[in-house]
């Protein structure tokens, strides 16, 4: 006898029956309920009879206590087994995602801390500039004015030629304005604009400097060489008579009325007698090194705003 | 049938993995959602699953969700299987009417689940720290019953899904 295929919709015990012509009699149905009713009681009384076990204090076990939990004690020991590591598994992947969230957000406090970190780099090396600029304003010049050093422009070997500061006209920056730093003289300034105000560097082939050249107290004009490869600065026509060494200062006299007297300018490099007549050369390194200028001092009477700056 | 079955338990298991990963992200103490049982729910009130495999099917996934929880072995069995009968005597016309009265059906039956746990717990726990009587943990049980009545209707779904996946077997 053949099962006809495709009647069914499933494929159980009784729908193969059906198909077979076999019927249900009463007494089969009869069984059937009682073989359900049967095995919900032993689903029902398996783990009933096992809480009751596995909750009893162990003293007050009896011998079917006993018996329920040396069977099933195999049964939860897979069980157990399989749980923890799927649950492993599950708790892994949530430490992961954990992980990740805390791994950016870690990532971020780094990029805070390090910006932090530089900045305070960056203070830690200013401090110093401006504790001397300070110095410098409180014993000598005490009409000067701080400005920082907002741009530079540099020539094809990286020597700088003119520095603009953050000191606007409304100030009362004019040009001409000496412009210092704990080291030395830096230049004066060219011209104010409206938001900013460029220096003209000592350097500059356009800047002269009345300077006196110590000990021996020979004045003369300080030239920009305008080179753009060093910073060097020139003294011609010195007397011969007057007897300069190499690693003298250089001061400003004072005399021009522009630059105050005293300011360090640099120091003697070389000494160039000239061969004919009465005069020598000289060469001469800024104190400054306007490459490294952040801060300066500029000189001169400011307005109240400026002041209160 | 024997696919079926396999995906019914894959099922809860997943739904397990997904209750406990919830648990962790959105810590509602005392408050938790039972997402097994509305497919207990779900075998009780489909006729078409025999009496016999829907109470095996209940007991694995109370087995499951005992192994899971670390609760007392048996807890979380009997209670399903429980529940299964009661889901089964509760028949198919209420469940049919809709998904408020899904939701209705869900949270009374799970509500009956968790106060049957408490009971259990009370009646079998030694230990006085933890015993605690089935009214103390009523807030708890009915929350968390709500909250299982909520999602009941996704997880129909997912079992109507399930019932679905071959053509030639539209039911259980």
């Amino acid at each position: 006898m053949r099962v006809q295929r495709g009647l069914c919709s499933d494929d159980t015990k009784d729908c193969i029956n059906a198909c077979l012509g076999l019927r249900w009699g009463p007494k089969m149905f009869a069984l059937k309920r009682l073989r359900d009713v049967a095995i919900c009681a032993l689903l029902l009384a398996l783990p009933f009879f096992t809480l009751r076990s596995n909750l009893k204090a162990p003293e007050n076990l009896s011998w079917f206590d006993s018996l329920v939990l040396r069977l099933g004690a195999p049964l939860q020991y897979v069980a157990t087994l399989s749980a923890e590591a799927v649950s492993g598994a599950v708790q892994e992947y949530v430490w992961l995602v954990d992980t990740e969230r805390e791994n950016h957000a870690l990532r971020s406090q780094l990029r805070d801390l390090s910006m932090r970190h530089r900045q305070l780099e960056h203070d830690l090396e200013e401090l110093p500039r401006l504790k001397r600029l300070l110095a410098l304003k409180e014993t000598r010049f005490r009409s000067g004015l701080a400005a920082k050093v907002i741009g530079r422009e540099v020539t094809p070997f990286f020597r700088t030629v003119r520095v603009r500061l953050d000191l606007n006209e409304s100030e009362g920056i004019s040009a001409g304005t000496p412009v210092v730093t704990s080291e030395g003289l830096v230049g004066q300034i060219r011209r104010s604009g409206d938001r900013f105000s460029d220096v003209l560097l000592i350097a500059d082939r356009a800047s002269a400097v009345d300077v006196v050249i110590r000990p021996s107290g020979a004045r003369g004009v300080l030239k920009g060489v305008g080179a753009s490869n060093h910073y060097d600065c020139r003294v011609e026509y010195l007397a011969t008579r007057d007897t300069i060494e190499v690693g003298n200062e250089v001061v400003t006299s004072g005399l021009d009325q522009r630059f105050p007297e005293g300011i360090l300018v640099g120091t003697v490099e070389t000494i160039k007698t000239r061969q004919i007549g009465l005069h020598q050369d000289i060469s001469v390194t800024p104190a400054v090194d306007f490459g490294r200028l952040q801060e300066v001092l500029v000189l001169g009477d400011f307005t109240e705003t400026a002041r209160e700056r | 049938m024997l696919i079926r079955t396999v995906s019914v338990l894959v099922l809860g298991l997943a739904l397990l993995v997904a209750q406990a990963t919830l648990a962790v992200f959105v810590p509602l103490h005392p408050v938790h959602p039972n997402l097994l049982l509305p497919i207990v729910i779900s075998l009780g009130v489909t006729p078409e699953i025999g009496l016999a495999r829907g109470a095996l099917l209940a007991f694995v996934l109370g087995y499951f969700v005992d192994s899971f929880s670390a609760c007392s072995l048996g807890l979380h069995t009997f209670v399903f299987v429980a529940t299964f009968l009661l889901s089964r005597l509760a028949g198919t016309r209420l469940f049919l009417r809709g998904i408020s009265f899904q939701i209705g059906l869900a949270w009374v039956v799970a509500a009956l689940a968790g106060f049957g746990v408490s009971l259990l717990r009370g009646i079998f726990e030694v230990s006085e720290q933890t015993h605690r009587s089935p009214l103390d943990d009523a807030g708890g049980v009915l929350g968390s019953a709500l909250l299982t009545a909520a999602l009941a209707p996704f997880v129909f779904r997912l079992v109507r899904r399930i019932d679905n996946l071959s053509p030639s077997a539209a039911r259980f």
